[in-house]
């Protein structure tokens, strides 16, 4: 038996070779006892469901753009989420995807899924852990969602109105059991496997040529209080460019892909706000090159891309025309991510990947968060936000309902529970460590995290993990004004907001408030700290 | 006030509140639509354009980066003040911004492009202004608004500009009246925001009710959504009894529509529409009864758990799985019951593995 770990592309000093000596005195014995019993030290499994909504009205072209039989698992209209509200898909470009990997090592057993939808809220998380059989014997289901803006509204604020709810409880049960129904297949179809890591960027990939392209194939489009000192050279543009692999392959064959995962920090939303055909966006293109170019299945993880990192503002170089592709266009899409596969493919170290993993997990839930956001109260108060969506008082669950705000705004409906309760989690996979968070992660906590993950050669950040909560940013960068005036807005009255300027970007208002960084940082440090 | 009393209290505004979302700087995820009145009132200028270039550039001098902005012809300032005589140019911020064809007559919304963080540096090119408008904020006229579109902003600014507050509601109310009745649904929207977001303010009263209720509430030619968020707001206001108008709105609703219905009146609970909702449970179409199930699931309507009971027995998935929904809703003992037969006796599986999921739910909430 050898033992061969990857250490990707650093340059190996004397503390990472002691670090591998002691890593491997740690791996080599449970991996023998584990041998010696039979069972494999690494595992590993994929399965791929299609959760493409599918409404009558939708059906016909669903057969008609993919040569399959169309099987209806939502309502008309199929209302798509990301930007404003009332936006009917009337076709499809791909498929979405619920894509699990699931890994099983000397320590736990883990299954990641990754959603091609805006965001899928705790509530809906547990109801899959809930019908993922016993016997499937997973430690930590991982529900990751990518945030694509072209597809269904799964949170509920994306409706035919403000008042309606976007919502389709149905397509979310069916999401619900087709991922249940994934994670269980492939815990059975568990195999011998090996696993690499690599880390690169996504740096020179785009051209640069707009005032908020850095030239790093990622935009920052809203630049925060004082991030100019932080970034002086990019006007406080602060992006985090990483790109982190994650490749299990065959344990016999190490050429034959099992997965690709790759982790990526930026809105899949290059289509933009006029496009109304089904679709993941950018990571729809990467996918089908990685998996064209390596085989196997690829999976897209959208990782700290809050604060508010996005390709809008991008512009890239087609080569088939040597000329930049034009923005909003599948074109433009399948340019991007072509890019983004192709830096991943050169930096997938050749070498075998390791046949053993040791893999260790930790999770914190319920972590509640005090919900300041008086939008959100709102529409919890209204039902357009997902209706299962529960609030907390005291740790009690609380579906009160109230009005407390003055006149005249006494009208203006306001859930009343005082906080919500998410989840945040680690895990590591030998050499690698992952951070699961609940939001739209500012870059600039990621790099905290990271920084946390102490000895880790290759770090993720998993964004949107179990959870949809909005964004998170660095506390002493908060700007209050939004929800302060948000009586004056709800009343249509923001000039009369004591509170001016009032900055109502998306970063503020879809934010759970102040509480949010304290909570889920305070949470997540001492979550890696267990692991690092 | 918590539990079912403020429902029906919430049942009385859920479909009349809305935001008017004026503030200046709106992105990608947009609390509903923004109104004319909150446009006018966030903005710098508003102006009636033509667009010349929807694809201009300029360029910062020193680093050569470029940006992209709309170039437009002036045909009428309607708020604020520009230099005549120039192209008006505007650079778009946001995430989904309009964007506009060559040739095409717009209302545009600027602020000081002094207002954006990060493209105040194209001050440096000469330009002055920005549009934080969404494409859902994306006015272009056309010949069938194009006259009560533009007479609404001009109502608007001119109120703005009205010292005397009850000079100021009477243009605001003529405005809103020849909104709401415009027969244009997305300016009838904006207005039916603007009403429900102001509270008691007069700005429709009980003798524009029987216009309101003929040329929008019961006219089968407005827009399903409209007429349910017109009467729900007259109804909180106490100018007309709800219940029999949103019976006749399900009884002559057609889909898709009728979807949109089905779960607005849900928040509305009355003996009259509890009894229609529960009759649509029982109906032949599987869609609309899984909504009617789903809308029936509050505390407010347990009197309808043996129904949704029954419906767990529905040949259709859809409708199982959205009584199963309805009753983990209702904290009764009934409803409660009925959720723990279907997890141990249901023949089929997935129904068996949801009940359990809601009632494991339930507990857990206990």
């Amino acid at each position: 038996m050898s033992l061969q770990l990857s250490f990707g592309s650093h340059s190996r000093s004397v503390f990472v070779w002691t670090r591998a000596l002691v890593l491997g005195l740690a791996l080599c014995i449970p991996a023998l006892v584990a041998f010696q019993c039979g069972r494999p030290s690494f595992r590993a499994a994929v399965c791929v469901r299609d959760i493409t909504p599918i409404s009558p009205g939708l059906a016909a072209a669903y057969t008609a753009t993919f040569g399959q039989p169309a099987v209806v698992n939502h309502t008309d209209p199929v209302f798509l989420a990301g930007f404003g509200d009332n936006r009917p898909a009337t076709g499809y470009n791909d498929r979405l995807w619920a894509r699990t990997l699931v890994v099983d090592g000397l320590g736990d057993r883990i299954a990641i899924t990754s959603l091609d939808v805006v965001g899928y809220l705790n509530g809906e998380v547990d109801t899959i852990r809930s019908m993922v059989s016993p016997d499937s014997e997973v430690d930590y289901v991982v529900v990751h969602s990518t945030h694509q803006h072209e597809g269904p509204d799964t949170i509920g604020i994306w409706g035919p109105d403000p008042l309606t709810s976007g919502i389709d409880f149905g397509y979310l049960d069916f999401v619900n059991a087709s991922v249940a129904d994934c994670i269980d297949e492939a815990a059975a179809n568990l195999e011998p496997a090996r696993v690499k890591f690599a880390t690169t960027n996504s740096d020179g990939l785009s051209l640069g040529i707009d005032v908020e392209d850095d030239g790093a194939g990622v935009a920052d489009g809203k630049v925060l209080v004082d991030d100019d000192l932080l970034a002086p050279a990019t006007d406080g543009r602060i992006v985090d460019s990483r790109l982190s692999i994650m490749q299990v392959t065959e344990r016999g064959d190490e050429k034959d892909v099992i997965a690709t995962l790759v982790n990526f920090a930026s809105h899949p939303e290059s289509l933009g706000s006029n496009n109304t055909l089904v679709t993941s966006d950018f990571p729809h293109y990467a996918r089908e090159r990685i998996e064209e170019a390596a085989g196997g299945t690829a999976i897209w993880v959208s990782g700290d891309l809050g604060v508010l990192q996005g390709p809008l503002d991008l512009d890239v170089l087609d080569p088939d025309t040597n000329q930049p592709a034009v923005r909003r266009t599948f074109r433009w899409a399948e340019v991007h991510g072509e890019q983004l596969a192709d830096r991943v493919l050169s930096a997938i170290p050749s070498m075998p990947g390791s046949p053993v993993a040791v893999i260790r997990s930790a999770t914190a839930k319920p972590v509640p968060v005090r919900l300041d956001n008086p939008y959100f109260r709102f529409f919890i108060a209204l039902g357009v936000i997902n209706a299962r969506l529960d609030l907390f008082t005291d740790g009690v669950p609380d579906d009160g309902v109230g009005f407390p705000f003055p006149p005249p705004f006494n009208e203006l409906p306001q859930a009343l529970g005082e906080e919500l309760h998410t989840e945040v989690g680690a895990f590591t996979i030998n050499e690698a460590s992952f951070a699961v968070v609940p939001s739209e992660l500012d870059p600039q906590i990621g790099e905290t995290y990271r920084a946390a993950m102490t000895g880790a050669q290759h770090s993720f950040i998993i964004g949107l993990g179990n959870d949809e909560i909005g964004y998170q940013l660095p506390a002493p960068k908060w700007d209050d004004s939004c929800h302060a005036s948000a009586p004056f807005i709800l009343g249509g009255v923001p000039q009369l907001c004591p509170v001016q300027p009032i900055d109502c970007n998306t970063v503020f208002q879809n934010n759970v408030g102040q509480d949010v960084d304290p909570s889920i940082s305070g949470a997540m440090f001492p979550v890696l700290a267990e692991l690092h | 006030m918590t539990g079912s009393g403020p429902r029906r209290t919430l049942a009385a505004v859920v479909a009349g509140l809305c935001l008017v979302a004026a503030a200046p700087v709106r992105a990608h995820i947009v609390y509903g639509r923004p109104t004319l009145l909150g446009l006018t009132l966030g903005a710098d200028v508003v102006a009636h354009v033509r667009i010349l270039e929807p694809n201009a550039q300029v360029v910062l001098p020193e680093s050569g980066q470029r940006r992209g902005v709309v170039v437009a012809e002036l045909r009428e300032l309607l708020k604020g003040s520009l230099e005549p005589g120039a192209p008006l140019r505007f650079a778009t911020h946001g995430h989904g911004v309009a964007e506009y064809v060559a040739g095409e007559q717009a209302v545009v919304f600027l602020a000081g492009i002094e207002r954006s963080r990060e493209l105040d540096a194209l001050a440096v090119t000469g330009l002055r202004w920005v549009s934080f408008q969404e494409h859902d904020a994306r006015f272009v006229l056309d010949s069938s608004n194009r006259k009560p579109l533009l007479a609404a902003l001009r109502g608007y600014v001119s109120a703005e500009g009205e010292g005397e507050p009850e000079a100021r509601l009477r243009k605001q109310r003529a405005v809103t009246l020849a909104l709401l009745t415009s027969g244009i649904p997305r300016l009838a929207e904006s207005a039916v925001q603007d009403l429900a977001g102001a509270g008691e303010v007069p700005l429709v009263t009980v003798e524009d009710v029987p216009l309101l209720l003929e040329r929008v509430v019961d006219s089968p030619e407005a827009p399903a959504g409209l007429r349910a968020a017109l009467l729900s707001e007259l109804a909180r206001r106490g100018f007309v009894d709800g219940a029999p108008h949103w019976v006749r709105l399900l009884r002559t609703t057609s889909k898709p529509e009728l979807l949109q219905v089905v779960r607005a009146a849900g928040q509305h609970p009355s003996p009259a529409v509890d009894e229609t909702l529960v009759a649509m449970l029982g109906g032949d179409d599987s869609e609309i009864a899984a909504a009617a199930a789903l809308a029936l699931g509050t505390p407010a309507h347990a009197d309808a758990t043996p129904s949704l009971a029954a419906s767990l027995d529905h040949p259709e998935p859809r409708v199982r799985m959205a009584a199963i929904r309805a009753l983990g809703r209702i904290p009764t003992p009934a409803a409660q019951r009925a959720l723990e037969t279907a997890a141990a006796e249901h023949t089929d599986l997935d129904t068996r593995r949801r009940a359990a999921a809601e009632v494991r739910a339930a507990t857990t909430s206990d």
